[in-house]
């Protein structure tokens, strides 16, 4: 039994003889076959085994139905997911807040004025903080800073990747000390006295 | 050629198997026995060409079973079928393994008990009176277990080498390779 050199219209007597070719396919290879022996005998040959392969007991369709599991739908927790993601973000971010107003409190009055000099914006009615004019004085533009407290200034633009080790370590530490939601009939939690420097410059993890 | 007329088994206007998955999920389990009418005899002719050593009848079962488990997780992506025999595949693939952990295979002997497919295959005679088809038989049982998958599903089954290509976890020129080789085998062994 020798192999037709027409690989393709061999590789297509199988979806022949199943009919899964499409019509235009189907009269390409049936008129190969018309003219080539070596495909008709692999035709004939294919029929014999696909008809030996089908010669296959029934299965049970009523037992295999009957051990069909029944349909249960899966459950979503889409609500708890969000309540807990708000959760975690109110943590991080209430607890980076407060140690980066620290951090700005810690370097003194500099300090302070760098963070509230992030909070430069475009010009508004909001009243002018002295000592915030950029020098540079252009006259089209000019910003007007916006008296917002360290803590939001911190929060606004600083990352907890700018922290140090020790600042870190202040944080994971306070973040186990906060509340995501305090109950309103719940008396609130002293107020957390500043770390004094020693604990947040000189500890290194 | 009345074989390339045969009809498919879905007519055009059956429901889709996603409409009958649907249907199930509402509550209509004549739509799980339709489903189960459709596909149950390739899933078993699959069965009985790739696992000789299993009962075939315990698989095709298990396979339903599983795939009705975990419909929620089928996404049409490809066919019902496609994705029933890669369940049934890994069914028998699952059986062989324990079955020679449990006779503490080495793998010489999972070689060994390959190739006694060929001797356990001739159980099968009984219901073949015709000596054609029980040397094609055989020649099918001696091909590797990934070329009989294959060879399997295109001939049998008419799938094409990318369906064939996801049941049976390779690419689609692997598959194309396995099948063409599989063929030269078979003729060989038929030619002897």
């Amino acid at each position: 039994m020798t192999d037709c050199p027409n690989g393709d219209i061999r590789d297509l007597l199988p979806d022949l003889l199943n009919g899964t070719l499409a019509p235009d396919q189907r009269a390409e290879v049936e008129a190969h076959l018309l003219t080539c022996e070596d495909c008709q005998e692999e035709m004939e040959l294919l029929r014999g085994m696909r008809r030996s392969m089908h010669r296959v007991s029934a299965p049970p369709v009523a037992d295999i139905v009957r051990a069909l599991p029944a349909y249960r739908a899966p459950v979503r927790r889409v609500g708890n997911g969000w309540r807990i993601a708000a959760a975690v973000a109110l943590l991080a971010g209430g607890g980076t807040s407060v140690v980066i107003a620290r951090h700005a409190e810690d370097r003194g009055p500099g300090g302070a004025m760098a963070v509230e000099q992030t909070a430069v914006i475009a010009p508004t009615d909001t009243h002018l903080t002295p000592g915030t004019t950029p020098a540079s004085g252009a006259p089209h533009a000019e910003p007007v800073a916006v008296p917002t407290a360290p803590r939001e200034l911190a929060l606004a633009s600083a990352s907890v990747g700018d922290l140090s080790d020790a600042e870190l370590d202040a944080l994971v530490n306070e973040i186990g000390t906060l509340d995501a939601v305090t109950p309103p009939d719940v008396e609130q939690p002293a107020t957390v006295s500043p770390l004094p420097p020693s604990t947040t410059s000189g500890t290194g993890a | 050629m009345t074989d390339a007329a045969t009809p498919p088994l879905v007519q055009a206007d059956d429901p889709s198997d996603l409409d009958l998955i649907a249907r199930w999920k509402a509550g209509d389990q004549r739509s799980a026995t339709r489903l189960v009418e459709r596909h149950a005899d390739p899933v078993a002719r699959f069965v009985a060409s790739v696992g000789q050593r299993v009962d075939v009848d315990d698989v095709v079962q298990e396979t339903f079973a599983r795939a009705f488990a975990s419909l929620d997780s089928f996404r049409g992506e490809s066919s019902l079928r496609t994705w029933l025999f890669t369940i049934a595949r890994r069914l028998v693939l699952d059986r062989r393994r324990s079955e020679r952990r449990r006779g503490g295979g080495s793998r010489m002997q999972a070689e060994v008990q390959d190739a006694d497919a060929v001797t356990e295959f001739d159980a099968l005679d009984a219901v073949v009176a015709d000596e054609t088809e029980r040397r094609m038989r055989e020649a099918v049982a001696r091909l590797t277990p990934t070329q009989r998958e294959v060879f399997t599903l295109r001939v049998a089954e008419g799938l094409s080498y990318k369906e064939i290509a996801a049941a049976v976890d390779t690419t689609e020129g692997a598959a194309r390779v396995h099948y063409h080789n599989a063929m030269r085998a078979v003729k060989e062994f038929l030619d002897d």
